[in-house]
Protein backbone atom coordinates (compact mmCIF):
# COMPACT_ATOMS: atom_id res chain seq x y z
CA UNK A 1 0.00 0.00 0.00
CA UNK A 2 1.51 3.42 -0.87
CA UNK A 3 2.81 5.42 2.05
CA UNK A 4 1.19 8.84 1.86
CA UNK A 5 2.80 12.03 3.06
CA UNK A 6 1.62 12.53 6.59
CA UNK A 7 1.96 15.43 8.98
CA UNK A 8 4.34 15.27 11.92
CA UNK A 9 1.34 15.14 14.26
CA UNK A 10 -0.05 12.08 12.48
CA UNK A 11 3.35 10.36 12.64
CA UNK A 12 3.60 11.08 16.37
CA UNK A 13 0.09 9.68 16.88
CA UNK A 14 0.98 6.58 14.87
CA UNK A 15 3.96 5.89 17.14
CA UNK A 16 1.86 6.60 20.23
CA UNK A 17 -0.81 4.21 18.98
CA UNK A 18 1.60 1.34 19.69
CA UNK A 19 1.45 2.20 23.39
CA UNK A 20 -1.87 3.91 23.99
CA UNK A 21 -4.08 2.38 21.32
CA UNK A 22 -7.37 4.22 20.76
CA UNK A 23 -6.34 6.87 23.31
CA UNK A 24 -3.28 7.93 21.26
CA UNK A 25 -4.92 10.73 19.29
CA UNK A 26 -6.54 12.29 22.38
CA UNK A 27 -3.32 11.97 24.37
CA UNK A 28 -1.07 13.71 21.84
CA UNK A 29 -3.66 16.40 21.09
CA UNK A 30 -3.88 17.14 24.80
CA UNK A 31 -0.09 17.36 25.20
CA UNK A 32 0.23 19.71 22.24
CA UNK A 33 -2.67 21.93 23.28
CA UNK A 34 -1.88 22.04 27.00
CA UNK A 35 1.91 22.30 26.94
CA UNK A 36 2.79 23.78 23.55
CA UNK A 37 -0.32 25.98 23.41
CA UNK A 38 -0.99 25.31 19.76
CA UNK A 39 -3.36 23.33 17.57
CA UNK A 40 -2.20 19.70 17.15
CA UNK A 41 -2.04 19.86 13.36
CA UNK A 42 0.37 22.81 13.63
CA UNK A 43 3.00 20.68 15.38
CA UNK A 44 6.41 21.35 13.82
CA UNK A 45 9.84 19.71 13.96
CA UNK A 46 11.02 22.44 16.30
CA UNK A 47 8.29 21.56 18.80
CA UNK A 48 9.07 17.86 18.82
CA UNK A 49 11.90 17.88 21.40
CA UNK A 50 9.80 19.82 23.88
CA UNK A 51 6.80 17.60 23.20
CA UNK A 52 8.88 14.46 23.78
CA UNK A 53 9.90 15.78 27.22
CA UNK A 54 6.26 16.37 28.15
CA UNK A 55 5.27 12.97 26.82
CA UNK A 56 8.00 11.31 28.88
CA UNK A 57 6.64 12.97 32.04
CA UNK A 58 3.05 12.00 31.22
CA UNK A 59 3.85 8.37 30.37
CA UNK A 60 5.95 8.08 33.55
CA UNK A 61 2.72 8.71 35.43
CA UNK A 62 1.06 5.82 33.59
CA UNK A 63 3.73 3.18 34.02
CA UNK A 64 6.85 2.43 36.05
CA UNK A 65 8.25 0.32 33.22
CA UNK A 66 11.31 2.37 32.23
CA UNK A 67 12.04 0.10 29.28
CA UNK A 68 8.73 0.92 27.64
CA UNK A 69 9.11 4.62 28.36
CA UNK A 70 12.57 4.74 26.81
CA UNK A 71 11.48 2.68 23.82
CA UNK A 72 8.55 5.01 23.20
CA UNK A 73 10.67 8.14 23.60
CA UNK A 74 13.34 6.76 21.26
CA UNK A 75 10.72 6.01 18.62
CA UNK A 76 9.53 9.60 18.88
CA UNK A 77 13.11 10.88 18.63
CA UNK A 78 13.57 8.81 15.48
CA UNK A 79 10.87 10.92 13.87
CA UNK A 80 13.21 13.92 13.92
CA UNK A 81 15.92 12.12 11.94
CA UNK A 82 13.72 9.90 9.71
CA UNK A 83 13.50 11.25 6.17
CA UNK A 84 10.00 12.14 5.09
CA UNK A 85 8.97 10.71 1.77
CA UNK A 86 7.33 13.18 -0.52
CA UNK A 87 4.28 12.15 -2.47
CA UNK A 88 6.32 12.03 -5.69
CA UNK A 89 8.86 9.69 -4.10
CA UNK A 90 6.13 7.43 -2.83
CA UNK A 91 4.44 7.10 -6.23
CA UNK A 92 7.63 6.70 -8.26
CA UNK A 93 9.50 4.65 -5.63
CA UNK A 94 12.49 6.97 -5.72
CA UNK A 95 14.64 7.56 -2.62
CA UNK A 96 17.03 10.31 -1.54
CA UNK B 1 -10.43 22.31 26.09
CA UNK B 2 -13.82 23.81 27.09
CA UNK B 3 -15.53 20.64 25.86
CA UNK B 4 -13.18 18.48 27.97
CA UNK B 5 -13.91 20.56 31.07
CA UNK B 6 -17.63 20.28 30.38
CA UNK B 7 -17.28 16.50 30.14
CA UNK B 8 -15.40 16.39 33.43
CA UNK B 9 -18.00 18.55 35.20
CA UNK B 10 -20.84 16.45 33.82
CA UNK B 11 -19.10 13.22 34.79
CA UNK B 12 -18.32 14.49 38.30
CA UNK B 13 -22.06 14.92 39.00
CA UNK B 14 -23.00 11.38 38.01
CA UNK B 15 -21.38 9.40 40.81
CA UNK B 16 -22.93 11.16 43.83
CA UNK B 17 -26.41 11.02 42.23
CA UNK B 18 -25.98 7.35 41.46
CA UNK B 19 -24.87 6.46 44.97
CA UNK B 20 -27.72 8.51 46.42
CA UNK B 21 -30.18 6.49 44.34
CA UNK B 22 -28.57 3.29 45.61
CA UNK B 23 -28.87 4.49 49.21
CA UNK B 24 -32.57 5.27 48.74
CA UNK B 25 -33.20 1.81 47.28
CA UNK B 26 -31.21 0.16 50.08
CA UNK B 27 -33.25 1.95 52.75
CA UNK B 28 -36.49 0.99 51.05
CA UNK B 29 -35.40 -2.64 50.86
CA UNK B 30 -34.42 -2.84 54.53
CA UNK B 31 -37.64 -1.15 55.65
CA UNK B 32 -39.72 -3.51 53.51
CA UNK B 33 -37.79 -6.53 54.76
CA UNK B 34 -38.48 -5.63 58.38
CA UNK B 35 -41.98 -4.24 57.99
CA UNK B 36 -43.57 -6.76 55.66
CA UNK B 37 -44.81 -10.17 56.81
CA UNK B 38 -42.20 -12.92 56.38
CA UNK B 39 -41.86 -14.97 53.21
CA UNK B 40 -43.89 -18.10 54.03
CA UNK B 41 -42.01 -20.69 51.88
CA UNK B 42 -38.67 -19.58 53.40
CA UNK B 43 -40.00 -19.65 56.97
CA UNK B 44 -41.52 -23.09 56.40
CA UNK B 45 -38.51 -24.55 54.59
CA UNK B 46 -36.03 -23.53 57.31
CA UNK B 47 -38.38 -23.66 60.31
CA UNK B 48 -37.75 -20.05 61.35
CA UNK B 49 -39.51 -17.86 63.86
CA UNK B 50 -40.54 -14.32 62.88
CA UNK B 51 -37.57 -12.86 64.77
CA UNK B 52 -35.16 -15.35 63.20
CA UNK B 53 -36.54 -14.49 59.79
CA UNK B 54 -35.97 -10.76 60.34
CA UNK B 55 -32.42 -11.41 61.58
CA UNK B 56 -31.85 -13.48 58.46
CA UNK B 57 -33.18 -10.64 56.32
CA UNK B 58 -30.70 -8.24 57.92
CA UNK B 59 -27.82 -10.71 57.62
CA UNK B 60 -28.49 -11.15 53.92
CA UNK B 61 -29.27 -7.47 53.37
CA UNK B 62 -25.85 -6.26 54.49
CA UNK B 63 -23.74 -8.08 51.88
CA UNK B 64 -26.51 -7.71 49.30
CA UNK B 65 -26.55 -3.93 49.71
CA UNK B 66 -22.74 -3.91 49.60
CA UNK B 67 -22.99 -5.63 46.20
CA UNK B 68 -25.51 -3.00 45.06
CA UNK B 69 -23.12 -0.19 46.03
CA UNK B 70 -20.23 -1.91 44.25
CA UNK B 71 -22.43 -2.40 41.16
CA UNK B 72 -23.71 1.20 41.13
CA UNK B 73 -20.20 2.55 41.72
CA UNK B 74 -18.76 0.34 38.98
CA UNK B 75 -21.23 1.27 36.26
CA UNK B 76 -21.21 4.95 37.26
CA UNK B 77 -17.42 5.06 36.98
CA UNK B 78 -17.56 3.46 33.54
CA UNK B 79 -20.20 5.96 32.44
CA UNK B 80 -18.00 8.80 33.69
CA UNK B 81 -15.11 7.47 31.62
CA UNK B 82 -17.34 7.18 28.55
CA UNK B 83 -18.43 10.80 29.05
CA UNK B 84 -14.79 11.90 29.09
CA UNK B 85 -13.87 9.85 26.02
CA UNK B 86 -16.80 11.38 24.13
CA UNK B 87 -17.24 10.41 20.48
CA UNK B 88 -13.98 8.43 20.19
CA UNK B 89 -14.23 5.04 18.38
CA UNK B 90 -14.04 3.05 21.63
CA UNK B 91 -16.50 5.41 23.36
CA UNK B 92 -19.70 4.20 21.76
CA UNK B 93 -19.21 0.45 22.40
CA UNK B 94 -18.08 1.14 25.97
CA UNK B 95 -21.19 3.29 26.44
CA UNK B 96 -23.36 0.33 25.41
CA UNK B 97 -21.53 -1.90 27.86
CA UNK B 98 -21.94 0.72 30.60
CA UNK B 99 -25.69 0.84 29.84
CA UNK B 100 -25.89 -2.95 30.14
CA UNK B 101 -24.06 -2.88 33.47
CA UNK B 102 -26.42 -0.11 34.60
CA UNK B 103 -29.41 -2.35 33.86
CA UNK B 104 -27.77 -5.22 35.79
CA UNK B 105 -26.96 -2.89 38.70
CA UNK B 106 -30.45 -1.37 38.90
CA UNK B 107 -31.97 -4.79 38.38
CA UNK B 108 -30.43 -6.01 41.64
CA UNK B 109 -32.32 -3.75 44.08
CA UNK B 110 -35.45 -3.52 41.93
CA UNK B 111 -35.92 -7.29 41.72
CA UNK B 112 -35.16 -7.65 45.46
CA UNK B 113 -37.66 -4.92 46.38
CA UNK B 114 -40.37 -6.29 44.11
CA UNK B 115 -39.69 -9.78 45.44
CA UNK B 116 -40.11 -8.48 49.01
CA UNK B 117 -43.34 -6.72 48.07
CA UNK B 118 -44.56 -9.84 46.32
CA UNK B 119 -43.82 -11.97 49.37
CA UNK B 120 -45.68 -9.52 51.59
CA UNK B 121 -48.73 -9.42 49.32
CA UNK B 122 -48.86 -13.21 49.05
CA UNK B 123 -48.75 -13.51 52.83
CA UNK B 124 -52.04 -11.61 53.05
CA UNK B 125 -53.54 -12.76 49.76
CA UNK B 126 -52.45 -16.30 49.03
CA UNK B 127 -54.49 -16.33 45.82
CA UNK B 128 -52.05 -13.79 44.37
CA UNK B 129 -49.07 -16.18 44.68
CA UNK B 130 -49.19 -17.06 40.99
CA UNK B 131 -49.31 -13.43 39.85
CA UNK B 132 -46.49 -12.49 42.21
CA UNK B 133 -44.27 -15.36 41.05
CA UNK B 134 -44.89 -14.65 37.39
CA UNK B 135 -44.17 -10.93 37.73
CA UNK B 136 -40.93 -11.54 39.64
CA UNK B 137 -39.63 -14.13 37.20
CA UNK B 138 -40.50 -12.24 34.04
CA UNK B 139 -39.00 -9.07 35.52
CA UNK B 140 -35.75 -10.92 36.18
CA UNK B 141 -35.83 -12.29 32.63
CA UNK B 142 -36.46 -8.83 31.16
CA UNK B 143 -33.54 -7.37 33.09
CA UNK B 144 -31.29 -10.15 31.84
CA UNK B 145 -32.38 -9.76 28.20
CA UNK B 146 -31.99 -5.96 28.15
CA UNK B 147 -28.67 -5.94 30.02
CA UNK B 148 -27.04 -8.64 27.92
CA UNK B 149 -28.40 -7.17 24.69
CA UNK B 150 -26.70 -3.87 25.49
CA UNK B 151 -23.46 -5.54 26.61
CA UNK B 152 -23.31 -7.81 23.56
CA UNK B 153 -23.93 -4.84 21.23
CA UNK B 154 -21.06 -3.05 22.96
CA UNK B 155 -18.75 -6.05 22.80
CA UNK B 156 -19.49 -6.46 19.07
CA UNK B 157 -18.60 -2.80 18.62
CA UNK B 158 -15.25 -3.45 20.31
CA UNK B 159 -14.67 -6.41 18.00
CA UNK B 160 -15.32 -4.14 15.01
CA UNK B 161 -12.56 -1.82 16.26
CA UNK B 162 -9.95 -4.54 16.23
CA UNK B 163 -11.44 -6.34 13.22
CA UNK B 164 -11.06 -9.67 15.01
CA UNK B 165 -13.92 -11.93 15.94
CA UNK B 166 -14.38 -15.14 17.94
CA UNK B 167 -13.20 -18.17 16.01
CA UNK B 168 -15.61 -20.88 14.88
CA UNK B 169 -14.25 -23.31 17.48
CA UNK B 170 -14.72 -20.74 20.26
CA UNK B 171 -18.36 -20.19 19.28
CA UNK B 172 -18.90 -23.95 19.12
CA UNK B 173 -17.46 -24.38 22.62
CA UNK B 174 -19.77 -21.64 23.88
CA UNK B 175 -22.69 -23.47 22.33
CA UNK B 176 -21.59 -26.69 24.04
CA UNK B 177 -21.49 -24.91 27.42
CA UNK B 178 -24.87 -23.34 26.78
CA UNK B 179 -26.38 -26.66 25.67
CA UNK B 180 -25.21 -28.31 28.89
CA UNK B 181 -26.64 -25.45 30.99
CA UNK B 182 -29.87 -25.63 28.98
CA UNK B 183 -30.27 -29.38 29.37
CA UNK B 184 -29.67 -29.25 33.15
CA UNK B 185 -32.01 -26.27 33.50
CA UNK B 186 -34.71 -28.04 31.45
CA UNK B 187 -34.34 -31.22 33.49
CA UNK B 188 -34.83 -29.44 36.81
CA UNK B 189 -37.64 -27.29 35.43
CA UNK B 190 -39.61 -30.21 34.01
CA UNK B 191 -39.07 -32.26 37.18
CA UNK B 192 -40.27 -29.39 39.37
CA UNK B 193 -43.36 -28.89 37.22
CA UNK B 194 -44.35 -32.52 37.76
CA UNK B 195 -44.10 -32.45 41.57
CA UNK B 196 -47.24 -33.56 43.40
CA UNK B 197 -47.55 -30.18 45.19
CA UNK B 198 -48.96 -27.24 43.19
CA UNK B 199 -46.88 -26.44 40.11
CA UNK B 200 -44.16 -24.09 41.46
CA UNK B 201 -44.22 -22.12 38.21
CA UNK B 202 -48.02 -21.63 38.25
CA UNK B 203 -47.94 -22.05 34.47
CA UNK B 204 -48.16 -24.98 32.03
CA UNK B 205 -44.74 -26.54 31.48
CA UNK B 206 -44.78 -25.73 27.77
CA UNK B 207 -45.32 -22.06 28.58
CA UNK B 208 -42.46 -22.14 31.11
CA UNK B 209 -40.10 -23.75 28.61
CA UNK B 210 -40.83 -21.39 25.74
CA UNK B 211 -41.37 -18.10 27.57
CA UNK B 212 -38.85 -18.45 30.40
CA UNK B 213 -36.27 -21.13 29.63
CA UNK B 214 -35.67 -20.32 25.97
CA UNK B 215 -35.36 -16.53 26.50
CA UNK B 216 -33.06 -17.10 29.48
CA UNK B 217 -30.80 -19.33 27.38
CA UNK B 218 -30.80 -16.70 24.64
CA UNK B 219 -29.87 -13.99 27.15
CA UNK B 220 -27.14 -16.15 28.67
CA UNK B 221 -25.69 -16.92 25.23
CA UNK B 222 -25.54 -13.19 24.50
CA UNK B 223 -23.88 -12.67 27.89
CA UNK B 224 -21.31 -15.45 27.49
CA UNK B 225 -20.45 -14.42 23.93
CA UNK B 226 -20.08 -10.81 25.07
CA UNK B 227 -17.82 -11.90 27.93
CA UNK B 228 -15.61 -13.77 25.46
CA UNK B 229 -15.54 -10.88 23.00
CA UNK B 230 -14.57 -8.43 25.73
CA UNK B 231 -11.80 -10.81 26.80
CA UNK B 232 -10.62 -11.01 23.16
CA UNK B 233 -10.66 -7.23 22.83
CA UNK B 234 -8.59 -6.84 25.99
CA UNK B 235 -5.98 -9.15 24.44
CA UNK B 236 -5.99 -7.72 20.93
CA UNK B 237 -6.60 -4.00 21.35
CA UNK B 238 -3.77 -1.85 20.11
CA UNK B 239 -1.65 -0.07 22.68
CA UNK B 240 0.53 -1.82 25.22
CA UNK B 241 -0.34 0.51 28.12
CA UNK B 242 -3.98 0.74 27.02
CA UNK B 243 -4.26 -3.07 27.08
CA UNK B 244 -2.80 -3.23 30.57
CA UNK B 245 -5.37 -0.71 31.83
CA UNK B 246 -8.12 -2.52 29.94
CA UNK B 247 -7.28 -5.92 31.50
CA UNK B 248 -8.90 -5.03 34.85
CA UNK B 249 -12.02 -3.66 33.17
CA UNK B 250 -12.35 -6.72 30.95
CA UNK B 251 -11.87 -9.15 33.85
CA UNK B 252 -14.40 -7.25 35.94
CA UNK B 253 -17.02 -7.36 33.17
CA UNK B 254 -16.31 -11.07 32.62
CA UNK B 255 -16.88 -11.89 36.30
CA UNK B 256 -19.98 -9.70 36.44
CA UNK B 257 -21.60 -11.40 33.45
CA UNK B 258 -20.84 -14.93 34.65
CA UNK B 259 -21.98 -14.38 38.25
CA UNK B 260 -25.07 -12.58 37.01
CA UNK B 261 -25.94 -15.68 34.97
CA UNK B 262 -25.33 -17.88 38.04
CA UNK B 263 -27.65 -15.67 40.15
CA UNK B 264 -30.35 -15.76 37.48
CA UNK B 265 -30.07 -19.54 37.25
CA UNK B 266 -30.33 -19.92 41.02
CA UNK B 267 -33.24 -17.47 41.31
CA UNK B 268 -35.24 -19.38 38.72
CA UNK B 269 -34.62 -22.74 40.36
CA UNK B 270 -35.34 -22.02 44.05
CA UNK B 271 -37.08 -25.39 44.43
CA UNK B 272 -33.72 -27.18 44.52
CA UNK B 273 -32.12 -24.51 46.72
CA UNK B 274 -34.48 -25.46 49.54
CA UNK B 275 -32.96 -28.95 49.57
CA UNK B 276 -29.53 -27.54 50.49
CA UNK B 277 -28.78 -27.16 54.19
CA UNK B 278 -29.14 -23.64 55.48
CA UNK B 279 -25.49 -23.09 56.43
CA UNK B 280 -24.18 -24.22 53.03
CA UNK B 281 -26.75 -22.11 51.26
CA UNK B 282 -25.78 -19.07 53.32
CA UNK B 283 -22.08 -19.65 52.64
CA UNK B 284 -22.70 -20.14 48.95
CA UNK B 285 -24.72 -16.95 48.69
CA UNK B 286 -22.05 -14.98 50.56
CA UNK B 287 -19.31 -16.32 48.27
CA UNK B 288 -21.33 -15.35 45.21
CA UNK B 289 -21.98 -11.88 46.65
CA UNK B 290 -18.26 -11.35 47.28
CA UNK B 291 -17.28 -12.49 43.79
CA UNK B 292 -20.04 -10.38 42.19
CA UNK B 293 -18.93 -7.31 44.12
CA UNK B 294 -15.32 -8.06 43.18
CA UNK B 295 -16.33 -7.96 39.51
CA UNK B 296 -17.69 -4.45 39.84
CA UNK B 297 -14.69 -3.38 41.95
CA UNK B 298 -12.39 -4.61 39.15
CA UNK B 299 -14.45 -2.59 36.68
CA UNK B 300 -13.88 0.52 38.81
CA UNK B 301 -10.15 -0.25 39.08
CA UNK B 302 -9.88 -0.71 35.32
CA UNK B 303 -11.75 2.50 34.64
CA UNK B 304 -9.43 4.35 37.02
CA UNK B 305 -6.42 3.20 34.99
CA UNK B 306 -8.07 4.07 31.67
CA UNK B 307 -9.14 7.41 33.01
CA UNK B 308 -5.57 8.21 34.01
CA UNK B 309 -4.55 7.92 30.34
CA UNK B 310 -7.14 10.60 29.56
CA UNK B 311 -6.00 12.90 32.34
CA UNK B 312 -2.19 13.03 32.16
Amino acid sequence: MPYLHTSLYERVVRVTHIYLGPAADRFIARQVQNHLKKAPEKLSEGDLIGLIDWIRVAVSLLTDDKEIIEEYVQQLRNLTSAPKKSKRQVITGESD
Amino acid sequence: MKETNHHYIRSARQLPRTLLACTALALLYVILGLALPPNTPTVTAYNLSITEYHILVLLISVPLIAVWYAAFYGYARLQEYVTIVGTAPDGRPLNKIASGLKVLAWGLPLSSIISSLGGGIVHSHANLAAVSFIIIHYLSLLISLIAFAYISTGSRGLMDLTKTYPTLSAVRWLLVVLTIIGVIFSYFTINAAHLPSPNPYFMPIGWVLFTLLVPYLFAWFMGLLAAYEIYLYSRRAKGLLYRRALAYLALGILITIIISIVFQYIASDTMHLRKITFSWLFLGIYVLFVVYAAGFVLISAGVKKLRKIEEV
